[in-house]
């Protein structure tokens, strides 16, 4: 097994294991998340459900890699890339060689994933929802098949896979809206292939490796924005050994880099990704009301069964409430919903309001004049007595 | 090494000690809480807030019986209130919000006085249903005939003007009612139920069942729990007590989306609708 197969197989694991083991929240993970939800953070200070800024994060990092090695997260981390790329080399062991899509045809098909890339965007930003995922490939075969999937998932996951026997990866080259958001970056990525045409011996072993169909025998250097530092176009050389076909930063700044660097590189990138989540937690839902005075006082509070979006801003309902529990004036809500405790910041003017009344706000039953309904708070939290408060 | 042996002994020992005096306190506290919901169906406010109170101090970690306690402050709280409120405004969201609270506990007496006060001032749109209604829940037949026989008519009224005459023997007239109202969905569920009521005391159980289901449909999720109690209770629904069909439509779960998180009319598109514990009743 090669070390891309190798990290490959690590990171595909990792997200059977968080799917369907841990039975975690995986989508936290994914870069993509991290340019849907990256709009409605920025307008309404709060994520799309099943978004966190772990999303942001690791969007950061992948966008690093792409600078440094191209497209390197869809060689080796991303498991859509993996699973298309070993249907591939499976099916050439069965004696299914790959088909030659015309250069033509490949150019049309690559330009297809940038409106899409637009029209999910235009739609998740609009709603501030996943709203497609009931339709996304990648969610039908990394997922444990949540309600809101359709069987256009399946269908189009089910055309992933065929077309993955006989083209070689498909839906990166010609479908994935990541790539369309990579591909800028990744074409002023610094590594790069570089073929010595004093060594190369001319075979074109090197572009019929290629996963991507980059015609490498013909270029000097490779700065195609999809090369995603595969390096099976190095390892097919006969003349590697000569420095035919080699890999690293442009010649006049420095040698060839080994893979190991490359490897080095997609480990610290998503390890201080990983890090970061954890050091510097960004509040997941922000939301205010009112100017806020000059002083402000600041209640922090572990709440339970704040899980989502949609629990948050329940939240922020029972803070705003107008009955004998309103909390005046300013209100500043920092949340971070999570499964059991969930961490609450909350802002509010203290020259109207206390703590206690903070408090009472977020546990009270409340009158709902506009359903007609009571409210019962579902909200308790940690270390307070409502009790004792009276 | 000995003494974290004798350490974890002995916090086994408590434990072994304490679960099955947990447990008695759990049941104390049930017990207490359904004391205090039998206090609050006879109206006795304070009492009942008084066993909440102790049912909440024996089970802390319960959150129905401090959201209860905490529900029948706010609701004793704005009964006394609500005598010293003079804008009308707060007065009539006071008590559209007790209203609301004598019905999902089926206080009908408490609810008269507001409702004749809000018809009085005509403090809302639909205040003669709204009196009708509470009128027939106790009884006070004639009276609601009588009332609703000056109003306009309504979907609603048509039918319980039905009703009121349906319980007063005068069926022909009861019938002419029923067929005259033309319930439908934007009627609201309680004009569906008092349908299913009217249609049980002429002898329609068929139509009558039908109505009940479709009242549950289009019952919010929080309030249908209510409703059905009130179902269960009603004496016009006697004559279909033995009948399976009535069993059934007691059975009907609500078609209104209702989200737990948002409290938004639905859960949308959020993906966590099928497993979140909070959302999609």
């Amino acid at each position: 097994m090669t070390a891309r197969r190798l990290v490959q197989f690590c990171f595909l694991a990792l997200t059977l294991i968080g799917v369907f083991v841990v039975r975690g929240n995986v989508e936290r993970w994914c870069p993509f998340g991290g340019v849907e939800a990256l709009y409605t953070y920025a307008t309404e200070g709060n994520l799309t459900c099943s978004l966190a800024v772990t999303n942001f994060y690791i969007l950061a990092a992948v966008l690093i890699i792409t600078l440094l090695l191209r497209r390197a997260f869809c060689g080796y981390m991303c498991p859509i890339g993996a699973i298309s790329d070993w249907l591939q080399k499976g099916a050439a062991r069965c004696g299914v060689a790959p088909a030659k899509v015309p250069v033509s045809l490949d150019r049309i098909l690559s330009l297809v994933k940038y409106p899409l890339l637009v029209v999910i965007l235009y739609f998740t930003y609009r709603t501030a929802e996943l709203v497609l995922r009931g339709f996304d490939p990648c969610y039908a075969l990394l997922s444990r098949h949540g309600a809101d999937i359709t069987y256009w998932a399946y269908v189009v996951a089910g055309g992933i896979v065929i077309g993955s026997l006989i083209v070689t990866m498909p839906f990166c080259r010609w479908l994935c809206p990541l790539a369309a958001v990579l591909n800028p970056f990744s074409r002023f990525g610094l590594t790069r292939i570089t073929r010595d045409r004093n060594a190369c011996v001319d075979c074109a072993e090197c572009a019929l490796a290629c996963p991507m169909e980059i015609p490498v025998a013909t270029l000097g250097q490779v700065t195609a924005a999809r090369c995603m530092s595969c390096l099976e176009c190095v390892q097919k050389c006969p003349a590697r050994e000569d420095g035919a076909v080699s890999w690293g930063p442009p010649r006049r700044i420095g040698r060839p880099w080994s893979t190991r660097i490359l490897i080095t590189i997609l480990l610290l990138c998503t390890g201080s990704a990983v890090a970061a989540s954890y050091l510097f937690p960004l509040p997941s839902f922000i939301k205010t009301r009112g100017e806020a005075p000059a002083a402000t006082a600041t209640v922090e509070l572990n709440i339970h069964d704040l899980t989502c979006r949609g629990r948050a801003n329940l939240l922020m309902y029972y803070l705003e409430r107008d009955d004998m529990f309103e909390i005046q004036g300013y209100i500043g809500l920092h949340a971070w919903p999570s499964p059991g405790l969930a961490k609450v910041r909350i802002n509010y003017d203290p020259s109207l309001c206390d703590q206690i009344t903070v408090k009472r706000a977020i546990t009270e039953p409340y009158y709902d004049a506009y359903g007609g309904v009571w409210r019962l708070s579902p909200f308790w939290i940690q270390g307070f007595d409502p009790l004792a408060a009276e | 090494m000995l003494h974290k042996v004798i350490m974890k002994s002995l916090v086994a020992m408590v434990a072994l000690v304490a679960m099955p005096a947990l447990a008695e306190v759990r049941e104390d506290a049930a017990a207490t809480f359904q004391k205090g919901k039998a206090l609050l169906a006879e109206a006795n406010f304070n009492d009942a807030l008084v066993s909440f109170r102790t049912a909440a101090r024996f089970d802390t970690g319960n959150q129905e019986y401090l959201q209860a306690y905490s529900q029948l402050v706010q609701v004793i709280r704005m009964r006394q209130d609500l005598a010293k409120t003079q804008d009308p405004e707060k007065w009539f969201s006071k008590a559209r919000a007790l209203r609301t609270f004598y019905y999902d506990h089926l206080l009908f007496e408490e609810a008269l006085p507001l409702d004749r006060k809000i018809h009085a001032e005509r403090l809302a749109e639909n205040s003669a249903a709204a009196l009708a209604e509470t009128l027939l829940a106790l009884g006070d037949n004639a009276e609601a005939a009588e009332m609703l026989s000056k109003e306009s008519s309504s979907p609603r009224t048509d039918v319980l003007m039905g009703l009121a005459l349906a319980r007063e023997g005068r069926m022909s007239e009861a019938k002419t009612a029923s067929s005259k109202a033309a319930v439908s969905k934007n009627s609201g569920p309680r004009a569906f139920f008092a349908l299913a009521r009217l249609q049980a005391l002429i002898g329609d159980s068929e139509g009558a069942v039908e109505a009940l289901r479709k009242s549950f449909e289009l019952t919010s999720p929080s309030r249908l729990d209510s409703l059905k109690d009130e179902a269960r209770q009603c004496p016009d629904f006697g004559a279909l007590a033995s009948i399976p069909a009535f069993a059934e439509a007691l059975e009907t779960g609500s078609k209104v989306k209702e989200s737990g998180c948002s409290k938004g009319t639905s859960c949308g598109g959020c993906p966590h609708r099928s497993t979140c514990a909070g959302s999609d009743h």
